[in-house]
């Protein structure tokens, strides 16, 4: 070769290793920041961390968060609020419109939110479990067991909430093969509650065959465990399936309620209450139900007229819910109920509620959704991101379970548990199986002023005592006693953008003539014959 | 440094280490070139001149008596190259250079008028003229730029078409770009930018506002596929090149120092107007009543009834202008300094900027921005030049915190915003009783919001021309980028959910992110004549490696107040993200001209990347152009028309994805655990831009030019994110489902209106009008960034929203029958009156409050009224456009004896807003327009109206409003003291002095209602116009003071 060439040659090698060196480059990167599913579920840790953490995505669907808190409780004349935020503006508007399941709704988290999320929950203990049931063993065989105990709970509850919130669901086990769907079998609400029933049931089977367990206070489900008491929870979640599923006064009287006294009975005996963990888990209805921001308390929603009012020793409630919507003023109420009001006066705080006049909504939103009451039993200071946060309560089971005594005609049994929190809470002289007291300021009167029946008492109860622990309890309760609204939507259609993703046709319900739209309320009407009932 | 990049360094070193080699091989014979350069009008001899041997490195620049000296040169037929700013690349051919002799040559150049006709370097393989482009190349040069910018891509706003510039608010928060149509339905529409060989990252937030305006040279742009294929698969949304000063613009042996001042204020350009009334019940003297007529306090205030409830009643208390009481002039200061010296085979510049920007809002702190610059370039060898540029910028600011302006506009006229907090803190928390919005000044005061920010760049570029025919470049370039966000609010300072007396816990954050990207490429190109025809061939190769980092740690609970420290916290929380990107290209292009009439281009690159799927992991992107310049012909008949040329290419190019996009991921839960996120997708291509572009150039009497361009773009394979259903698990997965189609025509005419000795005038006309739609979208439709609306057939600027009727056949079917029970108000909304009854009686017969059923459907008195569609729900349809009819922008540049003027009128015609701010001050009677004081009473209105409008915040038509403008965006009046004036200043080396007035965005002439109709509020500023609580667009005046040396 000669110089000439090699000059010419030379920078023409460099160019072309340097070339080379670039075609060389291992363009494969992994993801250094999140795994994917395989590199999880082959650790046995991680997969046991699918089932850990599984109730950590559940609690906030599951009444605990904004959606769908807002708009159940606020349709549910639990909580009332002036704002939209989380679509409680749009579905506590009266008169009751129809739901817009549209997926471009600005609102349609309240619909899409729990669905995405309960779904989650359900695929991340699939995964888990479909690891154990081939052979996967989580270090030992007792923290096997109780993975895959919690594992068939959390499938449950998920399931459950899926049922009580919409019409229709798909059930996806650990025994669906997602990768052979090509249309997705949605089974109605009650099929959808069965099969939720059938794996808590699942749960306490696994639990009691396998090596005991015992579950940590700091994780899983924020609240130290024995297996035992892992078993009360899990029936006392299949009570409330049982009675919360129906959508009408006629499904509910339907329900087995001796069937929800057995589940009660096995239930739990100490309050299942979270202890809230800040970013970890919180409560974050407790926190806005009883946010006080810059000035008046309870400024994102305050207690409702229609559950503090039948309290009322005045005519205030009763002239209040006789007057047209648009002209109702908010009132002071005067009651003996020290839950409401102190000892002292109208004017003094209850323990769980006060009285407080700002006005927090504005007058063009409706001066129906005003009150003068503010919610402080839970939520205050920062207890709603470090202490116990109650979601599913003795007391809760307690009136279940009267509400079922009574329905099963042992209105004498279902007494004592009313006056339990009546009397200890309320400070209120106690029911009998005509009611309260006959005498003037009893509580709860009815809607014409006249003192309430035992049924009116229990339903007085349980919202007063629930009000606070979670933002969708009651609307199950007012849909099977028949005291919503009229033309409000009794259960959510599957979510406008899932039936997209399915390209299925949206539908929706609620409002005037709509599908499963509530009929006139009839709060009093009593399932069985008692005093004082209509 | 990874192994593979010291290979990379080893071969590159070893690449331009060649010439040793040759330097020891026979010596070919050379001789020298001697000459001068003439101003061809005045004959006047031109200083700082560039003259290049062309096919060689070899190249000077002229002294001030015009005259050079090139040595060396290589035996033969050689041709001379002339550049300098603002004068015409001139080619002297046919130079004969024999060993050892010297030959002296004149060259005349003559003043560039026209942009056309520079020499461009942008989406070639080689510097070429722009007469001799088969596409367009846009060209900003220092001449336009006597108006620093903010940053430097905002340099070009306005002058050049088919670029919309969108400024974020808040100063040091970089600039949205958009060059002709969004190429992206997900993804960024920014183009790619590259500074002075520094391909930038885009990884990171606010890229662009790193980049310092002062020492441009010229900034060139590429506005799509067409032209940018060069560029592969980051180009698809087109490439900007900035290239700064060098030392190379001197005569050989001088050195320039130039100081520059400027000084001056950053104050709020347009207003909006707060409500003065109020709509309670008070008695005779003012008072708060309720009902009873009782004197009440403020809290316990009594709306007016229903009927009567105008917003006309004036406060008792006074009323304030809070935009004046929060907004406040802040302090504008640019200063730098630069010195460069040209000392023969070297050159260099250095300069250093500093730059303070105080923004708007009352003691927000204020913008700083350090910056220095050096640029050498070595003449190695006769036929090896090196290149460095290096950039380094440092900046601190504090960060406006989220809610500022929302917290803004929810406070009442009658509180007191300066009122001192009983905290101590000089505003006081929470002046309104019934509000729920904390007082900004107050949070501005007690929340230490720093932002730091460190920019590093780097590159060395090569050429090495060992033979006429045959040269190389190489080109490593270095980008990193550090930045650090703090946080503290200390114990005890009130904040949301803890307006007690005792404050709140304290919160703090910090996080740190790191980018280092580094680019290298190869090439050689082959330059062959053959007789009439001249050929280019290029073969390159390129690799890309980047990495980003960031930290995050946050928390709450301060155990010891006033200590900022993360170990201070009693619940903590940490986060990490680490991103690598790694790509390759190879790029391979041929080019013919025959007789320089006759030019064809074609380009071949093959990227590869670890963005795109492992199944998709190489792509290919081409460009075919040509042209044909008519004004060559012998034939040609019209001798005035200097340069007539026709010019068609079609090139692709591509969108990447970004890095998480391919992966299935599950995401960490704070505390632990895990949650499924997205489903990955091995299959996931980059985006992939189909350009064409055609257009005409014309130069007219060397005075005249004129560009017009057609460019229709199919941007296929659309990153999408596809939501999937609920029982799979995963929420979603990115996909290639979708296709954009845009278009342009653009037009671009610039003149040289005079010049003589004493006067030019130069003047630019700019237009562009885009079109752009999703043609294909593989998914459902829906709602993003509040208005826009993501859907086949539906543009990207698109808003979508509820809207009120205006006529009655737009009521529904039930109510058809009725519809004589509505009425068209004054405002053009069709509203229920009810039978027998007009508009203007609700006071009168009260009927504001009432409602009735018609068809089922109850009807507020009055109110408006939301269409509805078939399932009686509110129907969301079209309600306006953000993208303008066209855009246009005038510029002139006016030089009469040593003052000069140059003013830039920016114009969009049509084109909407929504406005967002406006709404929201509708919801609790804030906005003046709610006001009723002075209208008929027949015509008030009560809040609620207002607030029915204000419709719990969803977007509707009402508040879509026109964003068309004339803004006067530059000023700059300059002028050069005489010399015979500087006196004794000569004596200490002053050459000259300049004084100047600067004003940017000085006015707006609007119908829109916000701050300015410049709004950067969306996730897609450059399509989606949301005016949302932002930082307004601010003007500034200054004064400037330019020193010579």
């Amino acid at each position: 070769m000669t110089n000439h060439m090699m000059h010419t040659v030379k920078p023409w090698v460099g160019a072309g290793l340097l070339l080379a060196a670039m075609a060389c480059q291992d363009l494969s990167v992994t993801n250094p920041n999140e795994p994917d599913r395989d590199r999880a579920t082959k650790q046995p840790v991680s997969a046991e961390s699918f089932v850990a953490t599984s109730f950590r995505t559940f609690w906030p669907v599951a009444g605990h968060d904004d959606y769908p808190s807002w708009a159940f409780s606020t349709m549910a004349r639990e909580i009332t609020s002036g704002f939209a935020d989380f679509g409680q503006l749009e579905v506590s508007a009266e008169p009751r419109i129809a739901w817009n399941n549209s997926p471009v709704n600005a609102r349609a988290n309240v619909a899409e939110t729990p669905w995405y999320g309960l779904y989650r929950t359900i695929s991340s203990v699939n995964d888990a479990l479909i690891a154990i049931d081939s052979g996967l063993v989580v270090v030992d065989a007792s923290r096997t067991a109780r993975t895959h105990a919690v594992g068939k709970f959390m499938q449950g509850v998920s399931h459950a909430y899926l049922a009580f919130y919409y019409d229709s669901a798909v059930v996806a086990d650990e025994k669906l093969a997602l990768d052979t769907i090509t249309k997705p079998q949605f089974k109605g609400y009650k099929d959808v509650s069965a099969a939720a029933l059938s794996q808590l049931d699942a749960a306490i089977t696994v639990a009691q065959a396998g090596p005991d367990f015992s579950l940590p206070g700091d994780n899983w489900f924020f609240q130290a465990m024995s297996r035992a008491d892992f078993i009360k929870l899990a029936n006392s979640y299949a009570a409330r399936v049982l009675a919360y599923t129906p959508r009408t006064r006629a499904e509910r009287d339907a329900v087995d309620w001796a069937k929800v006294i057995q589940r009660v009975d096995a239930g739990i005996t100490q309050d299942f209450a979270p202890v809230a963990q800040p970013d970890i888990l919180w409560d974050d209805w407790k926190r806005l139900i009883a946010r006080v921001r810059t000035g008046p308390p309870s400024d994102f929603g305050r207690p409702s007229y229609w559950l503090l009012g039948p309290a009322d020793s005045t005519n205030g409630f009763v002239n209040w819910a006789a007057t047209p919507v648009s002209d109702r003023q908010p009132f002071q109420i005067v009651t003996k109920d020290r839950r409401i009001q102190a000892a002292s006066g109208p004017s003094a705080a209850g323990t769980y509620v006060g009285y407080n006049k700002s006005t927090i909504f504005q007058v063009s939103r409706g001066t129906y959704r005003w009150s003068y009451y503010y919610f402080k039993r839970y939520g205050t200071g920062s207890s709603w991101q470090d202490a116990p946060s109650p979601a599913l309560t003795v007391t809760e089971m307690n009136l279940l379970k009267a509400e079922a005594l009574i329905r099963l005609n042992r209105a004498s049994e279902a007494v004592p548990l009313i006056n339990l929190t009546r009397v200890a809470n309320g400070k209120l002289p106690a029911v009998t199986v005509d009611g309260p007291p006959d005498e003037p300021g009893c509580v709860p009167r009815k809607m014409n002023g006249q003192c309430g029946s035992l049924w009116d008492a229990l339903r007085y109860e349980k919202g007063i005592e629930l009000l606070g622990m979670d933002g969708v309890t009651a609307y199950f309760d007012a849909r099977g006693w028949q005291t919503l609204p009229q033309d409000s939507f009794v259960q959510l259609p599957i979510p406008g953008r899932e039936l997209g993703v399915l390209r299925r046709p949206v539908y929706s319900y609620g409002g005037p003539g709509g599908g499963s739209s509530a009929p006139a309320p009839d709060p009093e009407r009593c399932p069985v014959a008692l005093a004082r009932c209509p | 440094m990874p192994r593979l990049v010291r290979v990379l360094a080893a071969v590159f070193v070893a690449a331009i280490s060649a010439p040793p080699f040759v330097a020891r091989a026979q010596a070919p014979a050379t001789g020298r070139i001697t000459g001068v350069v003439l101003d061809s009008a005045s004959s006047q001899p031109l200083g700082s001149v560039q003259v290049f041997v062309t096919g060689t490195t070899l190249g000077v620049s002229t002294a001030e008596n015009g005259r050079f000296t090139i040595n060396n040169v290589p035996v033969g037929a050689r041709t001379l190259e002339t550049r300098r700013v603002g004068y015409r690349s001139t080619r002297l051919p046919n130079v004969a250079v024999t060993a050892g002799g010297t030959t002296d040559v004149t060259i005349r150049t003559s003043t560039i008028a026209l942009t056309l006709e520079a020499v461009i370097t942008t989406g070639v393989v080689d510097p070429t003229s722009g007469t001799r482009v088969p596409f367009t190349v846009g060209r900003v040069s220092s001449e336009e730029l006597p108006v620093p910018a903010s940053n430097a891509v905002e340099s070009i706003q306005g002058k050049v078409a088919g670029v919309s510039i969108t400024p974020t608010g808040q100063p040091g928060s970089g600039t949205n770009i958009l060059l002709r149509s969004p190429t992206s339905i997900s993804k960024s529409t920014s183009p790619l930018i590259v500074v002075d060989g520094v391909i930038l990252s885009q990884s990171f937030d606010a890229s662009t506002a790193d980049l310092e305006s002062m020492d441009i040279e010229s900034v060139e742009i590429v506005k799509g596929a067409a032209a940018a294929s060069l560029y592969g698969s980051r180009a698809s949304a087109g490439v900007i090149q900035i290239r700064t000063k060098r030392g190379n613009d001197l005569e050989a042996g001088a050195t320039k120092i130039v100081v520059r001042s400027e000084v001056g204020d950053n104050s709020l350009a347009g207003k909006i107007d707060w409500a003065q009334y109020h709509y309670y019940m008070t008695d005779a003297a003012g008072n708060y009543v309720n009902a009873a007529g009782a004197v009440v306090p403020r809290a316990q205030r009594v709306a007016k009834p229903a009927y009567e409830r105008f917003q006309d009643t004036p406060y008792k208390d006074p009323i304030y202008d809070q935009v004046d009481r929060f907004f406040h002039p802040g302090q504008f200061y640019k200063n730098s300094a630069t010195v460069s010296q040209n000392a023969g085979k070297t050159n260099w510049l250095l300069s250093f900027v500093n730059s303070k920007q105080g923004g708007v809002v009352l003691n927000s702190g204020a913008y700083d921005q350090n910056d220095v610059r050096l640029n050498l370039d070595h003449q190695l060898r006769e036929n090896l030049r090196l290149s460095f540029s290096g950039y380094h910028s440092r900046s601190d600011r504090q960060n406006i915190y989220g809610d500022t302006f929302f917290d803004l506009i929810n406070q009442a006229p009658d509180v007191n915003l300066l009122v001192p907090d009983p905290d101590g803190t000089p505003y006081l928390f929470q002046g309104d009783p019934e509000g729920r919005e904390e007082n900004p000044l107050y949070v501005i005061s007690t929340e230490d919001r720093t932002r730091q920010r460190t920019r590093t760049q780097g590159s060395i570029e090569s050429r090495f021309a060992p033979f006429d025919w045959l040269n190389f470049d190489g080109n490593v370039s270095y980008d990193r980028s550090d930045r650090r966000t703090n946080y503290f609010l200390d114990a005890g300072y009130k904040t949301e959910g803890f307006g007690g007396p005792n404050g709140g816990p304290g919160e703090m954050s910090q996080s740190l992110g790191t980018t280092n990207a580094l680019n290298a490429a190869v090439g050689a190109n082959l330059i062959g004549k053959f007789n009439d025809f001249t050929l280019r061939g290029t073969l390159r190769g390129l690799m890309e490696r980047e990495k980003n980092e960031v930290t995050s740690a946050s928390g709450t609970g301060l155990i010891t107040p006033g200590v900022p420290s993360l170990s201070n916290l009693q619940n903590r929380l940490s986060s990490s993200s680490l991103e690598e990107i790694r790509s390759t290209g190879t790029i391979g292009s041929v080019g013919a001209d025959y007789q320089g009439k006759y030019i064809v281009d074609a380009l071949v690159r093959r990227d590869g990347s670890s963005l795109f799927g492992p199944e998709e992991r190489y792509k290919v992107y081409h460009r075919f152009s040509g042209a044909y310049r008519m004004s060559q012909e012998s034939w040609w008949p019209f001798a005035a028309v200097n340069e007539f040329k026709l010019r068609a290419s079609q090139g692709t190019a591509g969108g990447r994805p970004d890095f998480d996009d391919q992966y299935e991921t599950l995401e960490f839960l704070a505390g632990g655990g895990l949650r499924k996120n997205t489903l990955g997708n091995r299959f996931l291509k980059p985006e992939q831009a189909t350009e064409t572009e055609l257009g005409v150039d014309m130069i007219v009497k060397q005075r005249y030019s004129l560009q017009l361009s057609y460019a229709k773009n199919r941007v296929i394979d659309q990153l999408v994110l596809v939501p999937l259903a609920g029982f799979y698990g995963y929420t979603a997965q990115w996909q290639n489902a979708g296709t954009v189609e845009g278009n342009t025509v653009e037009g671009t005419f610039e003149a040289q209106m005079v010049r003589n000795k004493s006067v030019s005038w130069r003047m630019g006309i700019v237009a562009d009008r885009s079109r752009n739609k999703i043609t294909e979208f593989n998914r459902s439709c829906f709602q993003t960034n509040e208005i826009g609306y993501r859907c086949a057939g539906v543009s990207l600027g698109a808003m979508y929203g509820f809207r009120f009727i205006k006529d009655a056949s737009e009521l529904p079917a039930s109510a058809q029958a009725s519809a004589a029970q509505f009425q068209r108000n004054d405002e053009g909304l069709l509203v229920w009156t009810g039978a027998g009854n007009a508009y203007t009686e609700g006071e009168t017969k009260k009927l504001w409050g009432t409602s009735g059923v018609v068809g089922g459907t109850t009807y507020n008195w009055g109110m408006p009224i939301t269409l509805k569609d078939a399932t009686g729900a509110p129907a969301v349809v079209h309600i306006g456009e953000g993208t303008p009819d066209f855009h246009f922008g005038v510029s002139n540049n006016v030089s009469w004896n040593n003052f000069s003027f140059y003013g830039l009128v920016d114009v969009q015609k049509g084109g909407q807003v929504f406005n967002q701010t406006m709404q929201r001050m509708f919801q609790y009677g804030r906005s003046a327009e709610v006001d009723q004081a002075g209208k008929p009473q027949e015509l008030k209105k009560p809040v609620d109206y207002y607030v029915a409008l204000y419709s719990a915040a969803d977007p509707t038509d009402y508040f879509v409003q026109p964003g068309g403008y004339v803004k006067l965006r530059e000023l700059s009046v300059r002028y050069k003291v005489a010399p015979k004036l500087l006196g004794a200043l000569n004596r200490t080396g002053v050459q000259g002095i300049t004084l100047g007035l600067v004003g940017r965005n000085l006015f707006t002439w609007t119908n829109y209602k916000g701050y300015d109709p410049e709004v950067s509020d969306s996730d897609f500023p450059s399509t989606i116009k949301l005016d949302s609580f932002g930082y307004p667009r601010y003007r500034t005046i200054t004064g400037t003071v330019q020193i010579e040396f």
